[in-house]
């Protein structure tokens, strides 16, 4: 029998106070597995939000021990977190993209300095997927001259283009309809069934029901519960 | 008098750390950068040349015209002491060791200092700098060591096309435009320039380029959470450049010097 593969993300001894904020949270282990896709709940969005940051490593909680993979992250060593975060995908109001670059110098800025070629062009996934959400036409605009809706799903396509191997996605129903025809959607699926992770935070209880597990934040703990009322989300999911 | 020299000692040690810490931030900038990794190398150079595009080659039309008018109004001035004194040596005295260098930071502090710790601080602001990390690149590569590079290189070669312009173009100027006597003016500055002037001048200019990049790159970093900081550091910053710039220049004349 194969041992089982360490968690994606494994926090221990976490505690959270999010910023101006008199409430702290706190749990002995919160685990992101292989294929989970997790809704996160908490009794006001910014709570919500900073647990989705300290998962992505944007913020650093109280107290805990950061685990991906199995590897101990230490939060105060910016070099060792930027490795981490790479294999991160964090969609949220406030990921955005580098104002004086196009769209297009957005989405492939992080294989222009990984595969150090500035003439590489965006593959076949990536250009379907700008097609569908009706971005290509606008790949040599930068990113002010798109709406907000607009802005959010060309960030998540950059974070879906990272391949990485969790998803944190905040609102994800203000961009992306939970239907089968849209590729937004398809694509994030695919990715679930190849074992991608997802966390997200929704306030639409069709797409909070595609979680297999939740995430809630509420007297000062967090607990964990898989979701039963919806069925698995991985049968949703896949 | 008890409590102003605590508050002497608080400013003075205020002062002291803030050098302090932009010292480590230049430490910082060049130990990640230096030597140059093979990732990301394609990505830099452009960022690097975009910066020496906006702050050399964007100055060019504000520059050629204050070198021009400089260089004319020093030798008009100087051309009224024609036999008393030596021309071309208070040229390039004066132009290559002092003035040149100097102008050239304060318009370079004017144009691109200002527009520096403003983009860094809306990048930080607006969670720009928080992308590029969350692709795995460390800001401190991409960012900051293309602008130190850039806008040092800029600031030197603004200070070879100031001179000459002030030198050249002001003889130009004079001597198509007036009957004052200029005779024997580049055979006097010949005579005049000494390696130490072009190597003195090139040296502030590196020194200038660091410490405007560096002072700008810490005020716009520091900005975090409000945009209504940004104009505060955009201020702050201008007025810090200027300051150790003078600074330096003094510091620079009296070692070679005096």
């Amino acid at each position: 029998m194969e041992p089982m593969p360490p968690p994606i993300i494994e926090i221990t001894g976490l505690a959270l106070i999010p910023p101006g904020s008199t409430s702290r949270y706190g749990t002995n282990r919160l685990t992101v597995d292989t294929g989970d896709v997790i809704a996160i709940a908490a009794d006001t969005p910014a709570d919500s939000r900073h647990l989705l940051r300290v998962l992505a490593t944007l913020e650093q909680p109280e107290k805990g021990n950061y685990r991906f993979n199995g590897t101990t992250v230490n939060l105060k060593r910016y070099r060792q977190c930027l490795a981490v975060k790479r294999r991160i995908g964090y969609v949220a109001a406030d990921s955005t993209m580098i104002s004086n670059r196009t769209l297009l110098e957005n989405l492939l800025f992080t294989r222009f300095y990984y595969e150090n070629d500035l003439t590489i062009d965006i593959d076949r996934t990536m250009a379907a997927l700008c097609r569908d959400a009706g971005l290509f036409q606008n790949l040599n605009l930068r990113p002010s001259a798109l709406s907000d809706r607009e802005l959010l799903k060309a960030v998540t396509i950059r974070e879906m283009g990272k391949a990485p191997e969790v998803m944190l996605i905040d609102r994800p129903e203000n961009f992306m309809a939970p239907t089968t025809n849209n590729a937004l959607f398809s694509h994030l699926q695919h990715m679930v069934r190849s074992g991608t992770a997802v966390v997200f935070i929704s306030h639409n209880s069709e797409m909070s029901g595609l979680a297999n597990r939740r995430l809630t934040l509420a007297d000062g703990r967090i607990s964990a519960g898989s979701v039963s009322r919806f069925g698995s989300s991985k049968q949703v999911m896949i | 008098m008890g409590k102003f020299v605590g508050a002497l000692g608080r400013k003075t040690i205020r002062s002291g750390n803030h050098l302090m810490e932009l010292c480590a931030l230049t430490y910082r900038i060049t130990d990640i950068a230096l030597p140059l990794p093979r990732i990301g190398r394609a990505l830099i150079k452009r960022v690097i040349v975009e910066q020496v595009y906006f702050t050399a080659v964007q100055a060019l039309p504000v520059i050629i015209p204050i070198a021009l008018i400089i260089g004319s109004m020093m030798i008009v001035q100087f051309s009224q002491l024609s036999g008393k004194v030596d021309l071309g040596k208070l040229v390039v005295l004066l132009i290559l060791r002092e003035i040149g260098p100097l102008i050239t930071a304060i318009i370079v502090i004017l144009r691109s200092a200002t527009a520096v710790t403003i983009e860094i601080s809306y990048m930080n602001v607006l969670h720009e700098i928080d992308a590029l990390e969350m692709a795995g690149i460390d800001p401190f590569h991409v960012i900051c060591f293309p602008r130190l590079v850039g806008i040092t290189t800029a600031v030197v070669s603004l200070i070879v096309v100031f001179d000459l312009m002030a030198i050249i173009g002001g003889y130009a100027v004079v001597r198509s435009t007036t009957i004052l006597p200029v005779e024997g003016f580049f055979n006097q500055i010949v005579k005049g320039v000494m390696g130490a002037d072009i190597a003195v001048g090139i040296l502030k200019g590196v020194f200038y380029g660091i410490t405007i990049t560096v002072t700008c790159l810490y005020h716009g970093l520091n900005c975090k959470h409000q945009i209504t900081q940004i104009p505060v550091a955009t201020s702050r910053a201008a007025v810090e450049c200027l300051f150790y710039c003078l600074v330096i220049n003094i510091f620079i004349s009296f070692i070679y010097y005096v």
